[in-house]
């Protein structure tokens, strides 16, 4: 994130690879609008009154506007030639603002994110008063107890 | 007996706390410092007694024998070793010349005054709305435990930073830090559970999940 940059943050409490959020997310990534910083997602497991919770928030940059151009021709096309166009790339390129090629591009965007979801672990949260800690769960057991005598 | 009541009847027992005597060794106050000194030797045993279960029967003598030997010993001798990280040595002697302490009775002697001490132990609840805080840049750096409550004591009391430190107990010292954050409006509940108790059952949840169930 960048000094006096404008954050959209998106929260929900469904794991992200469960969560309807995230094909909204890859949906408007697919039609232009991008990620605030390079970890845009903070995914957390803590206990509120005594059963887990979990805090998906992604931080999607909320200067960025995008512009949808109604610019293709009706047209009546088979499956055949669906499939032709969803899975040819350069067509795609060529027809950045065809229908097929969004959902190309949503597709794609999907896939990628639910591929790095599948790599990641929500991070631990424990609370102490107004403090708080993300714990990895990997972490060694001495960043654990460092983090530990960090919260008092 | 309700629990409100429990609570007001540790908190009242707190008020005799003073300086106790073990085995024939007098011993100061378990106190702000003390805590502060258990922290920097890692004693496991007071700072999360409710573990004291998992702790190695070899361990619990030596935390046992290091609490005996800081509110025992000498508070310059203690202060020095700790300082200069030579405390084994001392504590050694001690060590030797003590070795019939008899660990049950230390410990339940723990358990006592970490009774005394959950109880009095309170956490801030942030008020709804806007303040200050809401405002304050995310890298503002907050002072320690121990110089943050003898400071608000000094100041609405005036005792001494040594008698807040070494002689006040520690149980009567959150009593009276409770009432500075009470008279400051601040509103004050019940603390969550110990922090390692959080992980461990944040790590059994997590177990649970693999990407596999996760996934829709």
């Amino acid at each position: 994130m960048k000094e006096g940059q404008k954050v959209q943050f998106v929260r929900d409490h469904e794991a992200p690879l469960k969560s309807s959020t995230t094909p909204m997310v890859a949906a408007g990534l697919a039609s232009g609008f991008a990620f605030a910083g390079e970890k845009p997602l903070l995914d957390t497991l803590e206990e509120v009154d005594g059963a887990p919770q979990r805090t998906a928030t992604w931080s999607l940059d909320g200067g960025i506007t995008v512009t949808f151009r109604p610019a293709f021709k009706e047209e009546t096309i088979e499956f055949a030639e669906f499939r032709r166009r969803f899975e040819s790339l350069e067509w795609c390129g060529a027809n950045p603002d065809h229908p097929i090629a969004y959902l190309r591009a949503f597709s794609d965007k999907l896939s990628s994110l639910r591929n790095e979801l599948r790599a990641m672990k929500p991070l631990l949260l424990v609370r102490r008063g107004r403090r708080f800690a993300l714990i990895p769960q990997d972490a060694a057991p001495e960043t654990k107890a460092r983090i530990l005598s960090e919260l008092g | 007996m309700n629990p409100q009541d429990a609570r007001m009847q540790l908190l009242e027992a707190a008020i005799a706390e003073g300086p106790g005597e073990l085995f024939g060794l007098k011993l100061r106050p378990v106190s702000l410092g003390t805590l502060n000194l258990c922290r920097r030797l890692g004693l496991s045993l007071v700072l999360h007694h409710e573990q004291a279960g998992l702790i190695s029967e070899t361990e619990r003598q030596r935390q046992v024998m290091l609490f005996v030997w800081m509110h025992s010993a000498p508070l310059t001798e203690v202060l020095g070793a700790v300082r200069d990280g030579s405390w084994d040595t001392p504590f050694g002697a001690f060590a030797e010349s003590s070795s019939e302490l008899i660990v049950p009775e230390v410990i339940a002697e723990i358990r006592r005054v970490s009774q005394l001490v959950d109880a009095a132990l309170v956490e801030v609840l942030p008020k709804p709305g806007r303040s200050s805080d809401d405002e304050a840049p995310g890298d503002i750096l907050e002072p320690g435990f121990t110089a943050s409550l003898v400071f608000t004591l000094a100041r609405e009391t005036s005792w001494s930073e040594s008698f807040l430190l070494w002689q006040l107990p520690l149980a009567r010292a959150l009593q009276y830090y409770h009432c500075a954050l009470r008279a400051s409006l601040a509103w004050t509940v019940k603390p969550g559970p110990p922090v390692q108790a959080q992980i461990n059952k944040l790590e059994q949840w997590a177990a649970a999940l693999t990407p596999d169930e996760d996934d829709e």
